[in-house]
């Protein structure tokens, strides 16, 4: 019996549990995959703003007191991208590990059964693995796929979301620093084909970043939370209902 | 090292000639409870002297058979032997019920894929160990007859585990009123 017919036979019989999983890894990455793009999207607008606020001089005092109060903004953006990242990804674990749990409890005297016929631990917990992985995989594909039939939906609401966000961690720092003061001297010098708001931010869609990304990282944080799942949870279970069907 | 794999050889030709190849030997154990204990201490010998893997189960209670595969991949599971001249009609290469799901069978057909798939996988032993209220008189000797013409056809034991002693009495040259005790120490002396 080859090992990956029994893999998917036992993916098949277990369908409404993967479905339920597959659903919750389709969400999985597509946040994922949207909140790496958002950072990626805000990293390229702060190179945007420096490069145009260099266009007034390097040395000019409102730049260089608009440039600390951007690259603070752009700092906290990135932390919180980041810390909404890692909020997503131990929540994924954690589904995961519970949902992990209870297939393992269900699927008891299916252990067993492959015990009976001589299954190694390690063969019992790769198709365990393997079952995962296939459901992960389709729910990456499923993800991917609707990442590129809404493409330039996804760009366009990002950029604005993200400018949103700037333009709100922005308003924070404008009451300790007089930031439309500078920005009324700096401009008052000057004629620039950006206004006060595209020098901060993109307009409705950036020009440089016209995909997202982050699809390696999701997978490879998906992938990785199953391994660590079945090798940390089913396998030692497994092992230790090895002992109860063939006692040593 | 090599005197363990020595004594592991010694164990194995001592286990073989105790249970010769083709026969059905029939173990008597007073009750059931009895009777898991020497299944479980049959387990630990075997795993023991190394013969897990010529080992195969027949239970009406812990099956092994995995209900969501076909009768075909239950009965494959542990390899495929060449010569399937043994196997039943209902379980011949053409048979319909080859490709339904196992979870289609009933108890006693559940019986005898388990034996069926042992000898597929060129099992040495296949250890027998059932309930009183499965196996009635009529059924069991269906059941051994037909275990005995396919035994004819390969290199296998059958160890049949029973409270009945009415089947030792049937088959006096290759019943064991006190089960032998099979531990490494008692067979390699």
């Amino acid at each position: 019996m080859h090992f990956f017919e029994r893999t998917f036979s036992g993916f098949r019989y277990h369908r409404r549990y993967y479905i339920v999983m597959m659903l919750l890894s389709v969400a999985f990455c597509l946040i994922s995959i949207m909140l790496i793009t958002s950072a990626m999207i805000d990293q390229s607008a702060q190179g945007a703003f420096l490069q145009r606020l260099n266009s007034f001089g390097a040395q000019n005092k409102e730049a260089i007191l608009l440039s600390t109060q951007v690259g603070q903004a752009h700092a906290k953006m990135v932390q919180s991208s980041q810390a909404l990242l890692n909020r997503v990804l131990i929540l994924n674990g954690i589904c995961w590990l519970i949902g992990t749990a209870w297939l393992w409890h269900h699927r008891r005297s299916e252990t067993d059964a492959l015990y009976l016929v001589g299954k190694s631990s390690m063969s019992i917990g790769l198709q365990y693995a393997f079952e995962a992985f296939f459901s992960f995989w389709i729910s990456f594909m499923i993800s991917v796929f609707l990442i590129i039939l809404f493409n330039d939906q996804l760009i366009e609401f990002l950029t604005s979301a993200n400018r949103s966000v700037f333009g709100h961690l922005l308003q924070e720092g404008y009451q300790s620093v007089d930031i439309n003061k500078a920005f009324r001297q700096l401009f008052a010098r000057h004629l620039t084909g950006f206004t006060r708001e595209t020098l901060f931010y993109y307009g409705s869609r950036t020009d440089d970043i016209t995909q997202p990304t982050g699809f390696l990282k999701t997978l490879g944080s998906g992938m990785a939370v199953i391994l660590i799942t079945n090798l940390g949870l089913v396998t030692p279970l497994s092992m230790i209902r090895k002992r109860r069907v063939m006692p040593r | 090292m090599l005197f363990r794999s020595k004594q592991l050889d010694v164990y194995r030709e001592n286990l073989a000639k105790l249970f010769a190849p083709k026969t059905i030997q029939y173990l008597y154990v007073p009750d059931e409870t009895s009777l898991n204990d020497l299944r479980d201490q049959y387990i630990k010998n075997f795993a023991s002297g190394g013969l897990l893997k010529q080992l195969a189960f027949i239970s009406s209670r812990d099956t092994g058979i995995l209900d969501y595969l076909s009768v075909r991949n239950n009965l494959y599971i542990n390899g495929h032997s060449k010569n399937t001249d043994f196997l039943p009609e209902w379980l011949n290469n053409n048979s319909p019920i080859l490709d339904q799901p196992a979870a289609t069978l009933d108890t006693m057909q559940r019986l005898y894929l388990q034996f069926y798939r042992g000898l597929m996988g060129k099992k040495r032993y296949l250890l027998l160990s059932g309930r009183a209220e499965v196996f009635d008189p009529q059924v069991t000797r269906a059941f051994l007859t037909e275990a005995h013409r396919a035994l004819q056809q390969t290199d296998s034991c059958l160890l049949v585990l029973t409270t009945d002693q009415s089947l030792l009495s049937a088959n006096p040259q290759n019943a064991w009123k006190q089960p032998p005790v099979l531990s490494l120490n008692t067979l390699v002396k």
